[in-house]
């Protein structure tokens, strides 16, 4: 038997396993493959957990204060606003600035709309508003690969890669103008607001790879969540090292909250 | 498996008992292949809650069927795992952290299988590369098919079945050989201490 082969036997009686054949039943799945399936009906046995009332009931509770899941738009309506987006652009001329706040990468308006946020940043020159900008703009990627996710789930061909990397760029970014804001008098809410951001950052990032299938895309979602996490990292070890209270981490560092944040992976700005 | 496709589409309505019909369905299996990831029990059980959660919130942008779906969960569930992972990278590793812990969970299918021979077989499987344990974790503890895996890890499926032969394989070996079959359907034990 070839290995494709083998491997195809092995599979079929593993369904059957997995779907709950008798415990007395035949299991034949070609010289050789026996034993393997003896061991796989023992270890799906053993596998085989119950999870405690007490946290089933949690659990549910959890579920039950959530908002209901809302319907997303449907691709071809996402589509529809992006084209009809563009169309008025093109036609309104002047209000190609105003226009190029919904662009994406990729789309004729969006160098415009980086280059208005590079004015932006020219015209506020203390370190705490370049952070505060610096921190939006990331926002704004975020936005922007939502809406480039949807695009690609709609069957379009996108750059998440690039979008990502711009992510990554406005949060160094970020991190490099925060620091030279230890100064200043407003630091300590400075930091403590940013530091909700980045959390919030992180959430929707989670929620968009999680959506997103194993590839090239994760990967750039992964690297970004890397780069939040760093700077989320370096935040808090500076909102703690300047807190006027005692000194010590915010939240245990090897647990996780058993409630996830509630941000939402969709637009949120 | 028809209420569950009916649970699902009435899930993504913003029925909540439909989504306590998916937790109840799909958690006991979740939670099994989260603790062969995680390796702690605590920690798997507080990631089921974290996966559910998520799942729900994003389920009305979830589109596909039940096998879509499950496959979804096991995919936001395989995302958590490795970010626990990497957060927890310094802590020392516990690796007994199986289901026998708590009383009453340690052998819900009939006690077929002996202690000894659940903490080996828990053992075995978390001794596996992280790849063949993740199929494995999903196919044998989440019941999962070779394609559904495929779909959660973004794996073509014929590297999915080449992972869980090898997987098995090594199960094998590293048990000393298949589990002979006794009379009555029962597993024999192997009633030898290994610590």
């Amino acid at each position: 038997m070839t290995d494709a082969r083998a491997h195809d036997a092995l599979d079929a009686a593993l369904d059957q396993l997995v779907q709950g054949l008798p415990a007395d039943a035949p299991m034949s799945a070609g010289e050789g493959l026996e034993p393997l399936l003896w061991t796989a009906r023992a270890a799906r046995e053993a596998l085989s957990v119950e999870v405690p009332e007490d946290v089933v009931r949690a659990h549910l509770a959890a579920l039950g204060e959530m908002e209901p899941p809302v319907r997303s738009r449907p691709r071809h309506r996402v589509a529809f606003v992006l084209i009809a987006a563009a169309i008025t652009t093109v036609l309104l001329g002047g209000a190609a600035v105003a226009a190029s706040g919904s662009s994406l990468p990729g789309q004729l308006l969006y160098p415009v709309k980086r280059a208005v946020e590079k004015i932006d940043l020219a015209l506020h020159r203390d370190p705490a508003s370049q952070a505060r900008l610096h921190l939006e703009f990331a926002q704004r990627r975020l936005t922007e690969l939502s809406d480039l996710l949807a695009l690609r789930r709609a069957g379009e061909t996108v750059d998440v890669g690039a979008a990502m990397s711009a992510y990554q760029s406005e949060v160094a970014k970020f991190q490099a103008a925060i620091v030279t804001d230890a100064a200043n008098p407003g630091y300590q809410a400075l930091l403590g607001s940013v530091e909700d951001q980045l959390q919030g950052h992180l959430a929707v990032l989670s929620a968009l790879r999680d959506n997103t299938v194993a590839g090239p895309a994760q990967t750039a979602i992964q690297n970004a969540i890397d780069r939040a996490q760093t700077a989320q990292a370096a935040v808090s070890k500076s909102h703690n090292e300047n807190s006027p209270s005692p000194v010590g981490p915010t939240k245990p560092p090897d647990k996780r909250p058993s409630t996830p944040p509630s941000h939402s992976p969709s637009r949120s700005n | 498996m028809e209420h569950l496709h009916d649970a699902l589409a009435r899930a993504q309505a913003g029925d909540r008992d439909a989504m306590a019909d998916l937790y109840r369905a799909y958690s006991g299996p979740l939670l099994a292949y989260l603790i062969t990831q995680v390796r702690r029990r605590e920690d798997a059980e507080d990631l089921l809650g974290e996966v559910f959660l998520s799942a729900m919130r994003d389920l009305g942008r979830f589109e596909g069927n039940l096998s879509g779906f499950r496959a979804w969960l096991y995919r936001i569930a395989s995302n958590r795992a490795v970010d626990l992972a990497r957060r927890n990278a310094r802590r020392p590793e516990d690796p007994l952290a199986v289901a026998v812990e708590r009383p009453g969970d340690a052998d819900p299918a009939g006690d077929a299988l002996g202690r000894v021979d659940r903490e080996r077989l828990w053992r075995a499987v978390m001794a596996l590369p992280e790849a063949q344990r993740q199929v494995v974790g999903m196919r044998l503890a989440g019941g999962l098919s070779a394609p559904e895996i495929a779909e959660a890890l973004g794996k073509p499926a014929g590297a999915v079945k080449a992972l869980q032969h090898r997987a098995l394989v090594n199960l094998t070996k590293a048990l000393g050989g298949p589990y002979p079959r006794v009379p009555g359907g029962r597993l024999e034990g192997r009633e030898e201490n290994f610590d």
